[in-house]
């Protein structure tokens, strides 16, 4: 009966329908446009990076005042009342700050990249020639020298101090990085050993080498210093003289132009006990990596027989490739002799494979490392790595710009990594000169050894070229120059199964936090006695808050407006609807048909009109917003259609829910009532 | 008879007891255009609230730059003449016009010069431009005598801040080596948790010997002055042919430097912002469109109802158009109490209400009204007996 008075008056049905259609249309785009709303926000969001950096983990303690406790974790409480945290405990209560979304560990490793030179920090710009920033890979060489002389070293007055003073000339660099090959200042250079090589298995001093003979040595050499002075007379810079007195012994070295000038040879190499524990710390307290043929073995001497106080003595580990070797005549035909071989065949290709070589920096976040955070590197072509390359482990990476035109790369290029185990040092430096400040850490991987290669072979391409400080000097996170690759971290798992996690310094690691929630995280910290230990950035998105704060309104508000009109309007149809139908309904009661079947008839005729106007005004709505956004805006702002089937599902249910009790109220209202009415 | 004796008077009275008597739809009706209100005022204030949001954001954030070589690198190694920052200072305009007004695109120019001392031993000299020029002087505490200021690093004055502990009279000798020259320095400030070994000199600072002595410098950052303006301030700095975007694939010709605006992340949040402002803007007469449909109806279907009563009505000899004022003057009521009521709870809400919102709430209101007038028009202008047929 109600279907046919639908029938019989279409365009009241029709308008009925075209009411709910609307109240729905106003709904869903409120849904729209707090779902789009969402995405921009979710865009503007992830265009932030929200990272702390521990700030001084390895601060000197001001022990202004008398420690009244040490606590476990390696906390001190003062006499005074002030506390200090110590870096265990700083750790543990970041874990549990507010705001924390995780913890990004950056992998360190090194890569051979056959078809492309390394950049070692003098190879552009030899002003800019630190050797901390050389020292591993660049730096290793292998050279022939003549003893000059061993002397004892009168001043000696430490542990630390060499025994001996050894003076060695070069006869030729057998092997070394090209960028090195300026003219050589002199013949004479300072010459570095492990001081407890200095001594035999009892303790009594025994120098390794005698005047006069020729040896091929491996180590790391050290140009001449990078202090450089404008000199009126050669209107040019020259290199900063290190005086005689600054440094104990040996000569200094002179040039023509009575300019004096240091080359260092550095054969030192960490210390490995018995046990296998490293004795040798580096710049951030973690042991030197003990790579196979990068150490020494050290045997402790008893009190007894330790006159010079050195406490160990140290050897080449058995098997281990020689630090130096003697020979005689020409060290070409030395390398064809059975003890040269070794040389020949993996000392030389090592060092060849280290010189040619970039540090790979394995990340989940290249706009949270320290350096780009702080505006000293920047994007200078292409793009950075997406989250989604992220996520996959594409082999895409960005690569230093001056690297990059060293090598002759470009966007689009691929670079091969011959990947190895992640083996790297922290040293810490000052440079003294221009912005860089006093202190900084650099971290360098080790020289690339065969044993650490790990097999994996991979074509990275390139998406982007990053600008970099020609001397990093961070002094909290990891400083970079532009030599290194970043890298996705999924992109090398076989890197990330290698990496000992013991061994990762500090400086790799950043707490990423939740936009906007550094005054949050922070105020948790000095609750709790860790105030000022991490320094923060955010890329200004505290600046960016207000208008955050405004579209999340926006968001919000959309949505309710959406919601209301469409109660609203649900409400008036079902109103108009009902109106319709209560004269009939009560005809059909007087007939003698049950509350039930005339309930029912009522839904069997509104529910098709309910189902045809939300859906209608689903699409209308979404179509609507969908077109005109794509019209109007530069970007598209596409409906979110599973979003507003949803939506409209839910306004159905609704609609059917309050019908049906509507209805049923309508059949059952008393017929003799209505009467005496 | 008797009512119509009580003349059109009645009507208004006669209005308000059909409202009263018929509370449901009445309710619904003014909620109606409540919402409608209510809504053109809160989309409004959507709009008012992040226009102010993004000139709040373009205010507060600071456009960083650094200097570079032409390839965007090198940037903690220029070794680039201190005549680039006078440049930047807008001092230079004499030489060239296009570094005419410098000065009012960027701001807070930051470089330093280290030189290290013959005399005092251990010593170096750092020439800064502002106290934040150096690092080392973060967290550290200046004191300045009185009649000095900040300012003056800016300029060539014969002074210098020393360190806290360093014993000083009222002037320091410094011997440089390189060029040789002694000059010495008044004393105008002390520097407390500082670096020890550091005197501070203004940047341009001479030797004292009459001579002018160009020197290099390391590193120059500096930011953008309005950052609301930022394109015609890049455009100020890019014009000149001293300053120029990096480009990897650039050729040095050892006059013009690169500088790199940090400016990515902002303009790519500001495109977002502006997207979600034109998403408001769109979003109003799409609003407007459903909300006036939505009035429309509501006042049509409502009043379609009363077929029966407008016919009794002419049956008792009101004309027409009594019928239709009346019924236009129903909705008018409901709608004007509705409206108010959304204009209330708009005000309420702490919305931000300007001449837009009252335009989209008149506009709702004005449909509202539209739909009821073409109800009563279809009620009063049908025939009456066929009126009459109309089943309740």
């Amino acid at each position: 009966m109600f279907h046919r008075q639908n029938v019989r008056q279409p365009w009241a049905a029709a308008l009925l329908a075209l009411l709910l259609a609307l109240a729905s249309a106003f709904s869903c785009i409120g849904l729209s446009g707090w779902a789009s709303f969402r995405r921009q926000l979710a865009a503007l969001d992830a265009q932030y990076t929200t990272v702390a950096y521990g700030a001084n983990y390895d601060a000197d303690i001001a022990y202004n005042h008398l420690p009244k406790e040490y606590l476990d974790d390696g906390s001190i409480l003062f006499e005074n009342g002030e506390f200090w945290a110590s870096p265990n405990r700083v750790n543990a209560l970041a874990e549990q700050a507010p705001g924390l979304l995780g913890r990004n560990t950056n992998v360190l490793t090194a890569a051979y990249t056959p078809n492309q030179k390394g950049l070692s920090s003098g190879a552009v710009e030899p002003t800019a020639y630190v050797d901390v920033y050389d020292e591993g890979r660049y730096a290793m060489s292998v050279a022939a020298m003549r003893c000059l002389s061993v002397e004892e070293n009168k001043h000696r007055n430490s542990i630390w101090t060499d025994y001996y003073i050894f003076r060695f000339e070069w006869l030729e660099p057998v092997c070394r990085m090209s960028a090195y090959d300026l003219p050589e200042h002199s013949k004479v250079l300072e010459f570095l050993c492990n001081v407890n090589m200095c001594v035999d298995k009892d303790g009594n001093p025994r120098s390794p080498f005698e005047t006069g003979k020729t040896y091929l040595f491996r180590g790391m050499f050290k140009d001449f210093r990078t202090h450089y002075w404008w000199i009126p007379e050669l209107q040019d810079y020259g290199w900063y003289r290190q005086t005689q007195e600054t440094w104990h012994g040996s000569d200094p070295v002179t040039d023509p132009n009575n300019l004096t000038y240091w080359q260092r040879f550095d054969t030192s190499l960490p210390l490995c006990t018995e046990n296998g524990a490293s004795l040798s710390v580096d710049g951030v307290g973690h042991p030197y990596p003990l790579n196979p043929n990068f150490y020494l073995d050290a045997r402790e001497l008893s009190k007894g027989s330790d006159s010079l106080n050195l406490h160990w003595s140290a050897s080449v580990p058995e098997g281990s490739w020689p630090l130096y070797s003697e020979y005689e005549g020409d060290w070409r035909d030395f390398l064809e002799t059975e003890e040269g071989r070794v040389w020949r065949d993996e000392i030389i290709p090592c060092c060849e494979r280290s010189h040619d070589s970039v540090a790979v920096l394995l990340t989940d976040n290249i706009q949270g490392l320290s350096q780009f955070c702080q505006e000293e590197s920047a994007l200078l072509e292409g793009r950075f790595i997406t989250r989604e390359e992220y996520d996959r482990g594409d082999a895409v990476c960005l690569v230093g710009a001056d690297y990059a035109l060293f090598n002759g790369l470009s966007v689009g290029d691929t670079i091969t990594l011959d990947l190895y185990k992640p083996a790297y040092f922290t040293s810490r430096g000052g440079i003294g000169l221009g912005a860089q400040g006093a202190n900084f850490y650099y971290t360098c991987c080790m020289p690339l050894a065969e044993e650490n290669r790990l097999g994996v072979t991979r074509d990275y391409t390139i998406v982007g070229l990053y600008s970099a400080p020609a001397r990093p000097c961070d002094p909290d996170g990891h400083g970079f120059r532009g030599d290194t690759v970043l890298a996705p971290k999924a992109s090398a798992p076989e890197v990330l199964a290698a990496a000992e996690e013991d061994r990762v310094t500090p400086l790799l690691n950043t707490l990423v936090l939740k936009n906007g929630s550094i005054g949050e995280f922070e105020a948790y910290m000095a609750d709790n006695g860790a105030a000022g230990r991490f320094r923060y950035y955010d890329y200004g998105y505290s600046e960016m808050k207000s208008s955050v704060e405004a579209m999340e309104a926006s968001a919000l508000r959309l949505a309710a407006l959406g919601g209301a009109a469409f109660l609203i309007g649900a409400a008036v149809f079902l109103l108009a609807g009902f109106a319709r139908m209560t004269p009939s309904a009560r005809g059909l009661r007087l007939l003698g048909a049950s509350p039930r079947r005339v309930a029912g008839e009522m839904l069997a005729a509104l529910l098709p009109l309910t189902a045809a106007g939300v859906l209608a005004g689903a699409l209308l709505g979404g179509l609507l917003y969908g077109k005109v956004c794509q019209m109007v805006l530069s970007q598209s702002l596409a409906p979110d259609w599973p979003g507003l089937a949803a939506c409209a599902g839910l306004e159905l249910l609704v609609l059917a829910g309050a019908a049906a009790v509507w209805a049923a109220l309508t059949a059952r209202r008393s017929l003799m009532r209505r009467k005496q009415e | 008879m008797s009512e119509k004796r009580r003349g059109p008077g009645y009507l208004p009275v006669l209005a308000l007891r059909v409202l009263g008597r018929r509370t449901g739809a009445s309710l619904l009706l003014a909620a109606v255009a409540a919402l409608g209100v209510y809504a053109g005022c809160a989309l409004q204030s959507l709009v008012v609230q992040q226009q102010r949001a993004i000139a709040e954001t373009m205010q507060n954030t600071v456009i960083h730059c650094t200097v570079t070589d032409v390839r965007g690198m090198n940037a903690d190694n220029l070794n680039i003449s201190t005549a680039y920052v006078e440049m930047l200072l807008g001092r230079k305009a004499a030489r060239d016009p296009s570094l005419a007004d410098m000065d009012r695109a960027v701001a807070n120019i930051k470089a330093k010069v280290d030189w290290e001392l013959a005399w005092p031993f251990g010593m170096t000299l750092c020439r800064i431009l502002s106290f934040d020029s150096d690092e080392r002087l973060a967290g550290a505490e200046i004191h300045l005598e009185p009649g000095w200021s900040e300012e003056d690093f800016l300029w060539d004055e014969l002074v210098c801040l020393a360190p806290e502990g360093m014993e000083v009279g009222e002037y320091v000798e410094v011997i440089v080596s390189q060029p040789e020259a002694s000059p010495r320095l008044k004393v105008i400030g002390r520097v407390s948790g500082g670096p020890d070994n550091v005197l501070y000199s203004p940047f341009f600072m001479g030797w004292g010997d009459g001579k002018s002595h160009a020197h290099s410098i390391q590193s120059c950052t500096f930011d953008i002055r309005d950052t609301a303006r930022l394109e015609e301030c890049k455009e100020k700095l890019y014009s000149t042919p001293f300053f120029t975007q990096p480009s990897v694939n650039a050729t040095p010709d050892g006059f013009a430097v690169g500088v790199l605006v940090h400016d990515e992340v902002y303009l790519k949040s500001l495109e977002e912002l502006r997207a979600n402002l034109d998403t408001l803007r769109l979003l109003q007469p799409m609003l407007l469109a459903l909300m006036g449909g939505i009035s429309f109806f509501a006042g049509f279907l409502v009043n379609r109802r009363r077929k029966r009563e407008f016919a009794v009505m002419r049956c008792l000899g009101l004309r027409r158009g009594a019928i239709f004022a009346q019924v236009l003057g129903e909705q008018l009521a409901l709608g004007l109490a509705g409206g108010l009521a959304g204009f209330g709870a708009a005000l309420l809400t702490g919305m931000d209400i300007r001449r837009g919102g009252l335009a989209f709430s008149g506009a709702v209101i004005g449909m509202f009204l539209l739909g009821a007038a073409v109800c009563a028009a279809v009620a009063a202008g049908g025939s009456v007996m066929k009126l009459m047929k109309t089943e309740e």
